[in-house]
């Protein structure tokens, strides 16, 4: 346990350094920020929710995770990771959980900075019960995508860099924008976040049926296993 | 002496290709295991497996006898490497960097680091950030990861390559005492074989991922070729009369030196510095010439594995 928590530490140190993950932080705020101004605090924090089940989710935690992974390789460090008293299981899991942790950040600052613009800009209609609805959604939301980045790492490890994880995560942003309104959306994992906002307006937690959440959770772990599989197994040339 | 690392017949294939063929080595502590190749003879992919990180097709490795298995984390306490080209992360300093490891390693950060940064004469560039070294700090850094946690092997693929000729008599110097003082056994491969000659006590040469052969320094020394070179004024012929006349083989070469490759000569030239004085002939030349380990490893690779394509 104790080498874990070095690593998470270690693996933090990192991510926390990068411009990746600062980057996106920034761009997350500056969309937050132009579109204050529509409509109340419900219309404007659904807004906002709205970004993270798309494109930030999909984009935005795809970049950060597939990084995190990614530039060890680009960065030829990767090597210096392998023959550690921590073993690789733990340096996959504190990736990950860095990862996490980076994306959660992200979610609450910027979570926080539309309600304090919201504020200072004295939007009308405010609900701390419209405010908790729509910060619970985000939290499930933001999960949603994070079991979904497990693809990404397992993109990025195969590859050995974080471009072909990133153009995943575009590709399956598309595959989400288009497929998502038809029938086939409830079972494609990318388009699932954008649906539990969608049919989680009448206030129910957890509006779609059991598959569409087993259905990332299966996913997320296959992409996470994958990873852990290949870092454990797989000839590191 | 104890065996720290033993390969048993280590292969690696890629498909049909064989990377690395049946290599079985041995390292005792305290020695310095110069591995010889050419690029692409096996060497990282050897050095690969000996650090887990590539499945043998067939063989074994063992470290402090013990067979390598995937999951032993705690005998990595014991090894440091450094794989091909070192590199760090781009953005923090060297400084910054070791601490990374030294909390990876569950190390007394601060204590190590400033060890480590003393020991490779790095901390003038203790706050420089990774992406602005030198090649040749870069791989001091790279050196630096290696040695930080004082392990008992090091396994260096390349480690002088782009240092600056100061830098390559530092850690020749650095490894010499880490071997002799602290019983650390190093497994070094390279390219420069002066480089090797120098401080390897046992030399492995392989090509085409085969190991030719393995001789110890003193073997080398036995076996490499010595001649003796004598050169006269003018009376060529009648030194050569002379000199056949002792019953040494002698060989008249291009610039009209003469060339003895008797053992008698090369251990003692003067009997044959004296051999011409006596007979009235001045000598203009009179030197013992060694076979580098260049010419050795050249020799070895083009008569065991036949000469590179």
């Amino acid at each position: 346990m104790r080498t874990l928590l070095l690593a998470i530490r270690t693996e933090n140190a990192k991510l926390f350094r990068s411009y990746v993950l600062w980057g996106t932080l920034v761009f997350f705020l500056f969309v937050t920020g132009i579109r204050v101004g529509e409509g109340d605090w419900a219309t404007y924090l659904k807004n906002v929710v709205f970004m993270f089940a798309s494109v930030f989710g999909i984009v935005g935690f795809g970049a950060v995770a597939g990084w995190t992974f990614g530039r060890e390789y680009a960065d030829r460090t990767i090597k210096d990771l392998l023959a550690l008293p921590v073993s690789r299981g733990k340096i996959v899991a504190a990736k990950s959980l860095s990862a996490i942790i980076g994306c959660l950040m992200i979610v609450l600052i910027t979570f926080t900075f539309a309600l304090l613009l919201g504020f200072i800009l004295g939007m009308p209609g405010f609900s701390m019960e419209v405010m908790l609805q729509q910060l619970l959604q985000l939290l499930i939301i933001s999960g949603l995508h994070l079991l979904l980045c497990g693809p990404v790492v397992g993109i990025a490890c195969l590859s050995r860099g974080y471009l072909a994880a990133m153009a995943f995560a575009f590709c399956t942003l598309m595959v989400a924008l288009i497929t998502g309104p038809t029938p086939l959306g409830t079972y494609l994992p990318w388009s699932i976040p954008a649906l539990q906002l969608a049919q989680s307006a009448g206030g129910e937690v957890f509006p779609l049926a059991a598959a569409s959440y087993l259905i990332p959770i299966v996913i997320g772990l296959a992409g996470y296993i994958g990873t852990w599989t290949w870092w454990r197994w797989a000839d590191q040339k | 002496m104890e065996e720290i690392i033993r390969t048993n017949h280590l292969t690696k294939r890629y498909g049909s290709r064989t990377v690395v063929d049946d290599v079985s080595i041995t390292v005792k502590k305290g020695e310095i295991y110069g591995f010889l190749g050419l690029n692409g003879a096996g060497k990282t992919t050897t050095i690969r497996c000996l650090l887990g990180m590539m499945k043998p097709t067939s063989g074994e490795v063992y470290l402090f006898g013990q067979r390598l298995a995937k999951g032993g984390e705690a005998l990595w306490k014991r090894v440091g490497y450094l794989v091909e080209t070192p590199a760090a992360y781009p953005s923090f300093t060297v400084r910054e960097n070791l601490k990374l490891f030294a909390k990876l390693r569950g190390l007394q950060e601060q204590e190590a680091v400033e060890a480590v940064m003393d020991k490779l004469n790095l901390n003038d560039h203790a706050d420089t950030q990774a992406r602005h070294l030198s090649l040749g700090n870069a791989q001091k850094l790279g050196l630096a990861k290696a040695m930080l946690h004082q392990p008992d092997i090091l396994i260096l693929d390349e480690p002088t390559n782009a240092l600056d000729p100061a830098g390559i008599v530092e850690v020749r110097e650095l490894l010499r005492n880490l071997a002799e003082r602290e019983g650390v056994t190093v497994f070094i491969s390279s390219h420069i074989l002066e480089e090797i000659s120098k401080i390897a006590t046992r030399i492995g040469i392989i090509h085409r991922g085969a190991l030719l052969q393995e001789l110890s320094a003193d073997e080398f020394e036995q076996l490499r070729q010595k001649r003796l070179y004598v050169g006269v004024y003018d009376k060529t012929e009648a030194a050569k009369t002379i000199l056949i006349n002792e019953g040494y083989p002698v060989r008249m070469i291009e610039n009209g030196w003469l060339e003895v490759s008797d053992d008698r000569a090369i251990q003692q030239p003067e009997r044959v510095a004296k051999l011409m004085t006596d007979a009235q002939l001045p000598l203009a030349l009179l030197k013992v010439e060694e076979e580098d380990l260049e010419a050795y490893f050249l020799k070895t690779i083009g008569t065991k594995g036949g000469t590179e394509e």
